[in-house]
């Protein structure tokens, strides 16, 4: 559906969607978002850490299910 | 030479070629493997993980970044502002150039190249900054510094048309300049805004030492480095089908490289151990700082010169440390001194020993005068920009973690899991923060006379 060639005689571009396309154009703004959204969240992650150290108080967050780790937050 | 030969000769050129990068890759790969080690070692057992986890997303963060952004401005920006020339549009993330193209491969192969050059530049800033930024914050600077402010060091003087090269006859093969020199030079701007380390000195401006929790971990750290510096240099060549060029066009081979890397690596090394007297911190950030030396001029040098440089660039490196403690910079892994100072010092011995030297297409011969302009623009390019955006985020309350993280350590705050649950002693104050944490045991520190 989103391959740009027909079969593989001479073929050039063979990235999904092909050159300056909607599709490439629409993943690189969706990719840039998430790009952006990372630094957001982390951000988000850290104030709420940090709060909880300075009012010394138990961090909310959940950890990972790791065999190991001490008890979950 | 029959057609169907000249197919196969030119098909398996482009094999070679993309097979060499490959190989360049992989081997820087080991740079980041290095920088990871020796930065958790270098840290508190209280920041351990968090130092790690800052290490780990540098490297994505810049890589996504250059993806964006750094390839674009390499090859539009040469003659020193943005030009939308070829190599430019066909460096736009939209363009037929940046995926898989079949009758395209070299454009994602030097990319990656690139990209690793990137993530190298922005990661030496990271050691610099340990155990009290923001993660967030220094990810913002580090994808500034890999993806933007390296990479137009770079499209001015390490590359073929670059201004630098062209008005200047600036030399620079290794990078020591757009690389070392220009993550030094950001690292130095950081650090005044960033402030010292809780406890680093004290109020008389007397230098307190904190240990690293694991110093043989900082030295496994720097010997991968070392290790990933010859992918990291053999990407500084330019293979082709008539053998190896720099990246200024000039005839060279990697046999070249490889006298003066390993000369340059031992000069250091041997350097920083006489004038540190044999303090091991140093003396193996001397073998890093030996091959920085000598990284601009590895096709030109004479071996024995080569060391020469080198052990008095290894040999600086304890004195221009302890210059900066005196201005209150703490600098954890000597980032500054190591690739700014020694960057700055390798530029201009290629100014002196290499003067006159000719360069291609008749662009101006290599002078002093060039590499010592050229050094100050590098300069000015890694600080300037660097100092105004850490101040910006400073101000933002997003560069530097708050005091009481800082005394329980990163590591119990924001990163949920623990490195050493058998029970290394963890540095730092009792933290009884509700979720039954033991009382942890506080390491010693020694003042330094």
């Amino acid at each position: 559906m989103f391959s740009p060639i027909d079969n593989w005689d001479d073929p050039g571009v063979v990235f999904t969607f092909g050159g300056y396309s909607v599709g490439v154009w629409a993943a690189i703004i969706v990719a840039v978002l998430l790009f952006v959204g990372f630094f957001a969240r982390m951000i988000q992650h850290e104030n709420h850490a940090y709060r909880a150290i300075v009012r010394n108080e138990p961090i909310t967050e959940r950890g990972p299910a790791a065999e190991g780790e001490p008890t979950p937050y | 030479m029959p057609p169907e030969v000249e197919d196969a000769v030119e098909a398996m050129t482009a094999v070679n070629n993309e097979f060499f990068y490959w190989m360049s890759i992989g081997l820087m790969m080991l740079i980041h493997a290095g920088f990871l080690a020796y930065e958790v070692g270098a840290s508190r057992s209280k920041n351990v993980l968090a130092t790690a986890m800052k290490n780990l997303l540098a490297f994505a963060t810049i890589v996504v970044g250059f993806y964006f952004v750094g390839w674009f401005l390499y090859n539009a920006m040469p003659s020193g502002f943005i030009e939308f020339n070829d190599a430019a549009k066909a460096a736009l993330p939209w363009s037929d150039n940046m995926g898989p193209n079949i009758e395209d491969p070299a454009s994602g192969i030097f990319w990656g190249a690139f990209a690793l050059f990137a993530a190298t530049t922005g990661s030496i800033m990271s050691g610099a900054v340990l155990e009290r930024i923001r993660t967030s914050g220094f990810l913002i600077l580090t994808v500034f510094v890999g993806s933007v402010v390296w990479i137009i060091g770079a499209a001015w003087g390490w590359h073929g048309a670059g201004w630098m090269l062209t008005k200047l006859g600036f030399h620079d093969v290794g990078a020591a300049g757009c690389v070392h020199m220009i993550a030094g030079f950001a690292a130095l701007g950081l650090l005044i805004n960033l402030g010292p380390r809780i406890g680093r000195f004290k109020p008389d401006g007397t230098t307190v030492t904190i240990p690293p929790h694991n110093l043989p971990l900082t030295m496994l750290g720097l010997f991968l480095i070392f290790t990933g510096f010859f992918g990291f240099l053999m990407g500084c060549a330019i293979y082709g089908p008539n053998g190896y060029t720099t990246i200024y066009g000039t005839p060279t081979n990697l046999s070249a490289f490889a006298f003066n890397t390993l000369m340059g690596l031992a000069g250091g090394i041997i350097g920083a151990y006489v004038t540190s007297k044999g303090e091991p911190f140093w003396t193996i950030s001397g073998g890093l700082a030996g091959v920085i030396s000598v990284a601009p001029g590895l096709d030109l040098y004479h071996p024995a010169l080569g060391f020469i440089v080198a052990m008095v660039g290894g040999g600086l490196i304890p004195y221009v440390g302890k210059l900066l403690e005196k201005f209150r910079i703490d600098d954890v892994v000597a980032a500054v001194t190591v690739h700014g100072g020694t960057g700055a010092y390798a530029l201009v011995m290629v100014g002196i020993f290499m003067h006159g030297y000719p360069n291609l297409d008749g662009y101006s011969p290599i002078t002093f005068w060039g590499q010592l302009i050229g050094m100050l623009v590098f300069a000015a390019l890694g600080f300037v920009p660097t100092y105004l955006l850490s101040l910006l985020l400073k101000k933002l309350h997003l560069l530097r973690i708050p005091p009481e993280v800082e005394e329980q350590g990163l590591d119990l705050s924001e990163v949920p899991a623990t490195p050493y649950p058998e029970g290394i002693p963890v540095t730092g104050k009792a933290a009884l923060n509700g979720n039954g944490a033991a009382p942890m045991v506080a390491a010693a520190s020694s003042e330094v006379k």
